[in-house]
């Protein structure tokens, strides 16, 4: 297909006749990880209430569609670098609830010893590379990680997450450049959720069809539906693909939206209600549902009982979370430097 | 011609240090002038002179420790005499038998805290002035102990600087003594004012104490000396305690090993208790009249062996407290003053000393008295011997602990109570869990 | 700009010897490559990134300071960036503003970042080896004005290093602690020359390393001396000079003899005229000045 035009196959919804091919197992797999992020994200904007959860804190609430196939067409070899909107990644990404519940408890049990809190998610063994909490800052990382597989001639791919409102950074541009120039195995998710904090799409890209500002750097890019799980990880899947054995990096622009304000503390004034009320009846956990029900690939009662196992899941991670300890006030500077060197003692 | 004396300055001074002296030989000194500074044992004085005329002669130089009494100066008329050479080892006056001639002034009330306070009259400083000197200047000249007033200053306005605190040095012709004047640790400087003991072969020269080792020394010394110490020795059949504490940790009852130590201080706790006579100090009281006062708080010391010496924190109300509190508080007490970290709150208020050698393989020993207390409890090993139970010789496990006690506060007989009531709490020690 | 033909020649050589995999050229775009570098790092290669001068890494600031000063912290220890960002700072040659500045401060006032700055070819290579060899990001400061040094390098075959961390005392002496880095190593040794011919013994001390700050060697020096001057060619406010002077404050007070002194840049923007730029930096006589007010006094001055 021609750079910077939409892809037809992706940008349709899955259909009935989509989810006969799949095994039942599977879409139920895919149900369950979009029921604990969802359920996940609610608890933790619970705990960030309560003041369990300090700093920034920004949900997938509403993402998880999008999340669960991205993350679905993903190897393990593979990496992933995402901005600071992402629990529901590393969660998807195989990660335990618990020790991501730690992190933004700020406990030495979460995935980053407590030292990053819940912009900065990391785990070296999934090949989770980090969230990170400056906009656009994980792209040019995630560039480097790309240059490094293909220098280290290894198999998988980078996949390098961010929001609508990052694509108006000169990071990015820059970036764009270097991956088609040294053919680098990489995919750029953008996340369009119509809003970059407040500021709309339209307001802040003088090309609002985000997928198409590649082309300047002869980038293919696509769009699709975010809240169509099987269309995204379709998707990705080709465009994983292109990366790996072709070197071809790609954009795919996952179209979603926030149910949320653009962190736990925003209260989303910018938005009218009726266009929140409009959105959220478009659930994509709901239309999930409602699909595997029609299509009867689950009994009824199957519902409750996941519910149930997933807020089990979700509660144990929260139980974790608050009874694990604190980092030792003696390792504030444990992890300064990899390699020590005289006189660095920190003066505290 | 008029002796400076080494003075007392406080109630329990017996030896002083000189701080810095502020006039030099050939000073012109008025009555009232502030000659020196003194350390004593508890604060920095000022010293003012009794007499008027010419400092003559200095015979105690900074950083030199003396006896109260002892001869330090010479006041005197007309041109100062020719100052005695130093840097040749003991200064004349550190091995000087002679007896002081002028009795000490009388001690100024210190109501025994550290303070500075002026002795005698009160006078303000010569001078409020202040000299503008170098950092270095000013703790080389407090080593040397010249007073910077005497000393031109060459630098920028005027401001002394080391050369010239050294030229002040050259000129007066003595060499830089290299003690610090502020060294409480080094009042016996090395190889300085040592005299070797008759008949015995030669030694290396003396180390000078560490300040905790100096503190132990002299506390000690006055103890042992000062209070009529009487000594009661018991002995404990620890079979029950044993069993006790094995089901404890087996059950892990408290958050930490219980430890026989643990159950010694509660137990001597609870027996305070009953004897409160022991839970006392001996005081000199109102108009001078003895008494003695008791405490209603029962604070048990226990004694931490670090690296030069020993340390004694507290463990408060431990007859109150769990057995289990006690552990938590006694591992706490102890990792942190090995540490160092331990707070000097945490070293006071102490009414009774536990020391415990039990670790040592000690079949029996006794301890002295920390004042202001009246009595401490010297727990040994315990040890598997021989016993008669039931008209049977069996092996029993038996631990001596000897009260060394003030008799100045009570009688043999007391303490003898006192331990057997302490006995039946160690024998039958379910009794230490209510 | 293609390799072949880079105007300057510190990397002369390198693509005929290791080949186009290893010496890759970039567009420019510090904040692109620089972080292109950070990633890789973290995946376990060991990029060495040039930056033509200091003044263009604040294009890429974000990265450094955001992201390869805090990836090995702020992730408990999981990733490290085993980054060398090589980069020539300094003054002197008509560049003007933009073009001539000593930023080093910077970098060092950033905890996660290493900064070295030597001044001789013998320190450059040995801190060049072990940054390439460290685990964690590490700025090594060049100056324009020190590419024509010549010094002795010692015959190793690849082997000596000189440890991050850790300064030199390029020149012992009595009176006084001359403190500098970089291209000021060089004034400083020039006047320590000048003044033992008067009779006035100078003790040199190099940092070399910025961050971590050798304070031990400085504090030694400063208690042996009584006195210390710092030149360096930042800006004085808030610059190294300053750092130093307040750990010798807090450390060594007692063993000063006179205030230290600092020689530094004056705080405008280098001026392109010849005659205004010469004004705006330490030249030997600022420095010379320094060293008598500091001796004041005494019979040295």
């Amino acid at each position: 297909m021609s750079v910077g035009q939409p892809d037809e196959r992706a940008t349709a919804s899955s259909h009935h006749r989509d989810l006969h091919r799949e095994p039942p197992d599977v879409l139920q797999r895919y149900y369950r990880q979009m029921l604990t992020i969802r359920r996940f994200e609610e608890r933790t904007g619970e705990m960030y209430t309560r003041a369990n959860i300090g700093g920034y804190c920004h949900l997938n609430l509403g993402e998880e569609a999008t999340i669960v196939g991205v993350m679905e067409a993903l190897r393990p070899e593979d990496y992933i670098f995402t901005n600071y909107r992402e629990h529901g990644y590393i969660l998807a990404r195989g990660v335990d609830p618990g020790p991501v519940m730690a992190e933004l408890f700020g406990k030495e049990t979460g995935v980053s010893r407590g030292r990053g809190g819940s912009m900065h998610l990391f785990s070296a063994e999934h090949h989770f590379l980090g969230g990170y909490g400056i906009v656009g800052g994980e792209i040019p990382l995630a560039v480097g990680a790309a240059f490094a597989l293909k220098y280290q001639g290894r198999a998988g791919i980078v996949l390098c997450q961010m929001g609508d409102g990052t694509t108006n950074i000169g990071a990015w541009h820059e970036s764009l450049n270097l991956a088609r120039l040294y053919r680098l195995p990489i995919v750029f998710l953008i996340i369009n959720n119509g809003f970059g904090m407040s500021t709309t799409v339209e307001k802040g890209s003088a090309e609002p069809d985000l997928f198409k500002k590649g082309c300047a750097y002869r980038i293919h890019g696509e769009r699709v539906d975010g809240r169509d799980v099987l269309a995204t990880r379709n998707a990705m899947q080709r465009l994983r693909e292109r990366a790996e054995t072709e070197g071809e990096p790609s954009i795919l622009e996952a179209v979603s939206y926030r149910f949320r304000g653009h962190s736990v503390v925003d209260p989303a004034k910018y938005r009218n209600e009726e266009e929140v009320q409009r959105e959220r009846a478009d659930d994509p956990l709901q239309r999930f549902a409602h699909l595997l029900q029609e299509v009867h690939i689950v009994e009824p009662g199957w519902f409750a009982q996941v519910e149930e196992e997933v807020d089990q899941e979700i509660q144990a991670a929260v139980d974790f979370a608050t009874t694990s300890p604190d980092p030792k006030i003696d390792d504030l500077f444990t992890y300064m430097y990899a390699t020590p060197v005289a006189n660095a003692a920190g003066r505290r | 011609m008029a002796e400076v004396t080494m003075p007392r300055l406080s109630d329990t001074m017996q030896e002083g240090t000189i701080g810095r002296w502020l006039k030099q030989p050939g000073d012109h000194v008025e009555k009232g002038d502030i000659l020196l500074e003194i350390e004593t044992d508890k604060a920095t004085m000022e010293y003012e002179a009794y007499e008027s005329g010419t400092l003559t002669e200095i015979l105690v130089q900074a950083g030199q420790t003396v006896p109260i009494g002892t001869t330090i100066a010479r006041i005197g008329e007309g041109a100062p005499e020719p100052v005695a050479q130093g840097g040749d080892g003991a200064s004349p006056t550190l091995s000087s038998k002679e007896p002081a001639p002028a009795p000490p002034p009388p001690a100024h009330e210190t109501n025994g805290k550290p303070q500075t306070a002026v002795v005698g009259s009160v006078a303000a400083p010569a001078s409020s002035e202040r000299v503008k000197a170098s950092p270095l200047a000013r703790r080389i000249a407090a080593e040397y102990g010249i007073d910077l007033r005497q000393v031109q200053g060459t630098g920028p306005g005027g401001r002394i600087i080391r050369q010239n605190v050294e030229d002040f040095y050259q000129q007066r012709g003595e060499a830089p003594v290299e003690t610090p004047a502020t060294g409480a640790t080094t009042r016996l400087e090395e190889g300085r004012g040592y005299v070797p003991y008759p008949g015995m072969p030669s030694s290396s020269p003396p180390t000078p104490l560490s300040r905790m080792r100096h503190a132990i020394a002299t506390r000690m010394t006055e103890a042992k000396n000062g209070i009529p110490h009487l000594y009661v020795t018991s002995e404990i059949d620890m079979g029950e305690a044993l069993v006790l504490r094995r089901q404890l940790n087996e059950s892990h009852a408290a958050p930490v090993k219980i430890s026989i130590n643990d159950m010694v201080v509660k137990a001597v706790a609870k027996t305070l208790r009953e004897f409160p006579v022991l839970n006392s100090s001996f005081v000199a009281g109102a108009n001078g009249k003895p008494g003695v006062a008791h405490y209603e708080r029962i604070n048990i010391n226990v004694a931490v062996a670090v690296e030069e010496g020993l340390i004694v924190p507290v463990v408060t109300d431990a007859d109150v407290k769990s057995l289990g509190t006690i552990a938590v508080e006694i591992q706490d007490l102890a990792a942190r003053t090995r540490e160092g970290k331990i707070k000097q709150s945490e070293l006071e208020g102490g009414t009774l000393t536990v020391s415990n050698l039990g670790m040592y393989d000690v079949v029996e020993f006794a301890a002295i008295i920390t004042p202001p207390q009246s009595a401490v409890l010297a727990v040994s090993s315990i040890r598997r011997v021989p016993v008669v139970r039931h008209e049977q010789v069996v092996i029993g496990e038996v631990m001596n602990v000897t009260l060394s006690a003030d008799h100045r506060v009570t009688d043999g007989a007391t303490v003898a109570r006192f331990l057997q009531h302490f006995k039946s709490l160690m024998e039958a020690p379910l009794k230490l869990l209510v | 700009m293609e390799y072949s033909k880079a105007p300057t020649k510190f990397t002369a050589g390198l693509l005929a010897e290791f080949g186009p995999k290893r010496v890759v050229d970039t567009p420019i775009a510090e904040e692109g490559f620089v972080g292109l570098a950070i990633g890789s790092a973290m995946l376990g290669l060991r990029p060495v990134v040039e930056i033509m001068t200091i003044n263009f890494s604040l294009l890429a600031m974000d990265q450094l300071v955001n992201h390869a000063a805090k990836i090995h912290y702020m992730f408990g220890g999981q990733a490290k960036v085993p980054l060398v960002l090589r980069t020539p700072g300094g003054g002197g040659q008509q560049l003007a503003a933009t073009h001539s500045q000593n930023l080093e401060v910077m970098y060092a006032h950033v905890p996660g970042l290493k900064v070295v700055a030597p001044a001789t070819p013998a320190d450059a290579r040995g801190l060049l080896r072990s940054a390439i060899r460290d685990d964690d990001p590490v700025i090594f400061v060049e100056n324009l004005g020190l590419y024509n040094t010549k010094g002795e390098v010692p015959d190793d075959h690849g082997e000596t290093t000189i440890p991050i961390g850790v300064a030199d005392i390029k020149r012992e002496g009595k009176d006084l602690s001359l403190i500098s880095y970089s291209l000021k190593t060089v004034t400083a040794m020039q006047v320590a020359e000048k003044l033992a011919q008067e009779g006035i013994s100078i003790e040199v001390v190099d940092l070399r390393s910025l961050r971590p700050l050798d304070r031990p060697t400085i504090l030694e020096s400063v208690r042996k001396t009584g006195r210390a001057v710092i030149i360096e060619d930042d800006w004085r406010s808030y610059g190294i000079g300053a750092e130093v002077a307040a750990t010798i404050q807090e450390e060594a007070f007692d063993y000063l003899d006179a205030p230290v002194r600092r020689v530094a840049s004056v705080e405008v923007p280098l001026p392109y005229s010849k005659v205004l730029e010469r004004a705006a930096m330490p030249d030997e006589q600022r420095v010379l000045d320094a060293i008598y007010k500091a001796l004041e006094g005494t019979r040295r001055a």
